[in-house]
C-alpha cells in the first residue's frame, strides 16, 4: 500500500500514529514560576488535539532547572509530587483525547540557557555561542560526574513520562542543546571519552537514549531529534550525521527526526546567521526545497531502515504525499502552521486545503 | 516576516537588524502559543518588533518570578 497522510503507522514499540502528521516540538514557555505543567498546557494541546493531529511531541521538558532554554519550561529534576503527577497526566490524556500519540520532549538547554537563567552554564567545553547581544553566559566544561547526573535525569524523565501516561520519549539531540553540542567538533573539545572521534562525542547521547529505554522498559517510545548538519565550516556535519545514525540505529530508537541547525545558524527556522550557512554537499530537487532537511532524510534511508520524521517547511499535501509515497518519510513533522491554524491537520487530511499556512 | 523592508529585513548588511528580525519571528510564535493556551485566537496581524518586544519583557517577567519562587 502507497504510504500517504491518511495512513496509519506503527512503530517497533508498538506505539500507533492514527496518521502522518506529527507536531513537531515547539517550547510552550507556559510552566508556572516552579516550572510545572499549567492550564495553558492542557487548554493548548486540547486544541491541537481537536485539530486531527495523528502525534504530538511536547515542547523540551528540561531535567535541570539551571538549564532552560526559556523561564517557562517543563522541569523534571527529582520525583514529582502527586500533584506534579496529576497535572503531568493530564497532560498526556488531553493529548491523546483525540486519537493523537503523545510523546514528551526530554532536553538540557546546555550552553544556550540565557545568562538570565544561567551566567555560566555546564557545556562539553568553554566556548561561548558566538552571538551578539550578549544573551548567553561563559559555559564551563562539565565533569564526568555532571555527564553522569544528565544520563540519570534522561532517565528519570522518561520513567515520569510512562508514569504519567505518555505514549514515548523523544530525546532532543539537536540544535545546539547539551546533547547536540556533545556531537559538534566545534563546542566540544574534550580529550577525554566525551571528546574527539565521533564515537566519543555520540556517547552521550547514546547513554542517554539506552539510560531511557531501560527506565521507561518495554512497550514505550524512544525517539532522537538529531540535526542533518549544523550549517557552520567544521560544525557538526552531515557525514557525522550517518555516523549517529549506525549508532541510533544498533540502539533500536523508534524512530529518528531529522532536523537541523542552532542558534548560530538557525536552519530550523529557516533563518541564517550572522556567518555563511555552510552547505552540505547532497543533492536536492524541487519538492526537497519546500522541506528544507528533506534531501537529508532521503540520503539517511539509504543508510538505514529507523522511521524517520522530517520536520521543516512542508506546507503541501502533494510534497507531503510524494515524500511518503517515495518512502524518504515515514512522519511529517509540522510546527509553524499550527501556531495560527491548529485545524491544519483536519484540512490537510480530509482535502478541504491543499497547503498549511505559510 | 520581518521587521521592514530591505536593509531592514532578515538579510539585512547590518548584523544587529538580522538577529533582531530572527528573535523577532521567533518572538511572534511564541505570543501566538501564549494566546492559544489562554484560550483566545491567534493574532495574525501582529508585528514582528512589537512581538520582539513583548517577548522579551515577557521572558524577563517569567524568570523574576520563577527566581523568586526558588526556595
Amino acid at each position: 500500500m502507497t504510504a500517504s497522510i491518511n495512513t496509519a503507522l506503527t512503530l517497533e514499540s508498538g506505539l500507533t500514529f492514527p496518521n502522518r502528521l506529527v507536531k513537531a516540538a515547539m517550547t510552550e514557555g507556559l510552566a508556572d514560576p516552579r516550572n510545572r505543567v499549567t492550564e495553558s498546557h492542557l487548554t493548548l494541546y486540547r486544541r491541537w488535539a481537536e485539530g486531527g493531529i495523528g502525534g504530538m511531541i511536547t515542547g523540551n521538558v528540561q531535567i535541570d532547572r539551571n538549564h532552560l532554554e526559556r523561564a517557562g519550561n517543563v522541569v523534571i529534576d527529582g520525583k514529582p509530587s502527586n500533584e506534579e503527577m496529576d497535572m503531568f497526566s493530564r497532560w498526556a490524556d488531553v493529548g491523546k483525547s483525540h486519537g493523537a500519540a503523545m510523546i514528551m520532549q526530554v532536553s538540557h538547554a546546555g550552553r544556550q540557557t540565557p545568562k538570565l537563567i544561567n551566567p555560566s552554564p555546564a557545556a562539553p567545553s568553554p566556548v561561548a555561542l558566538g552571538l551578539l547581544g550578549g544573551q548567553f553566559g561563559q559555559p564551563r566544561a562539565m565533569t564526568l560526574d555532571e555527564i553522569k547526573a544528565v544520563i540519570e535525569g534522561f532517565g528519570r524523565a522518561a520513567s515520569v513520562a510512562k508514569q504519567a501516561g505518555f505514549d514515548g520519549v523523544q530525546v532532543h539531540g539537536a540544535h545546539g542543546y547539551l546533547l547536540s553540542s556533545f556531537l559538534s567538533p566545534l563546542a566540544n573539545q574534550r580529550q577525554d571519552d566525551y571528546g574527539g572521534p565521533l564515537e566519543n562525542r555520540a556517547r552521550l547521547l547514546a547513554e542517554c537514549v539506552r539510560e531511557s529505554r531501560v527506565a521507561a522498559g518495554p512497550g514505550f517510545s524512544v525517539s532522537v531529534k538529531l540535526n542533518s548538519a549544523d550549517f557552520q565550516k567544521g560544525g557538526f556535519s552531515f557525514e557525522d550525521c550517518l555516523g549517529v545514525i549506525d549508532i541510533l540505529n544498533e540502539l533500536g530508537v523508534d524512530f529518528v527526526e531529522i532536523s537541523g541547525g542552532n542558534y548560530e545558524q538557525p536552519r530550523m527556522m529557516d533563518s541564517e546567521g550572522l556567518e555563511p550557512v555552510f552547505e552540505q554537499n547532497v543533492r536536492e530537487s524541487t519538492r526537497e526545497r519546500e522541506a528544507y532537511f528533506l534531501k537529508y532524510a532521503k540520503a539517511v534511508q539509504a543508510r538505514s531502515q529507523l522511521p524517520l520524521m522530517v520536520t521543516g517547511g512542508f506546507r503541501t499535501t502533494e510534497a507531503m504525499n510524494s515524500a511518503l509515497a517515495e518512502g524518504e518519510a515515514d512522519l511529517i513533522g509540522l510546527g509553524r502552521p499550527l501556531c495560527v491554524e491548529p485545524d491544519t491537520p483536519k484540512q490537510l487530511l480530509s482535502g478541504e486545503v491543499a497547503a498549511a499556512a505559510q | 516576516m520581518r521587521l521592514g523592508p530591505g536593509w531592514l529585513g532578515p538579510n539585512s548588511p547590518i548584523k544587529l537588524v538580522k538577529a533582531l528580525n530572527g528573535f523577532g519571528v521567533i518572538g511572534w510564535y511564541y505570543e501566538q502559543l501564549r494566546r492559544l493556551g489562554a484560550g483566545e485566537a491567534p493574532d495574525t496581524g501582529l508585528g514582528v518588533l512589537s512581538a520582539f518586544l513583548a517577548n522579551q519583557k515577557n521572558e524577563s517577567r517569567t524568570e523574576k518570578a520563577r527566581k523568586a519562587a526558588m526556595p
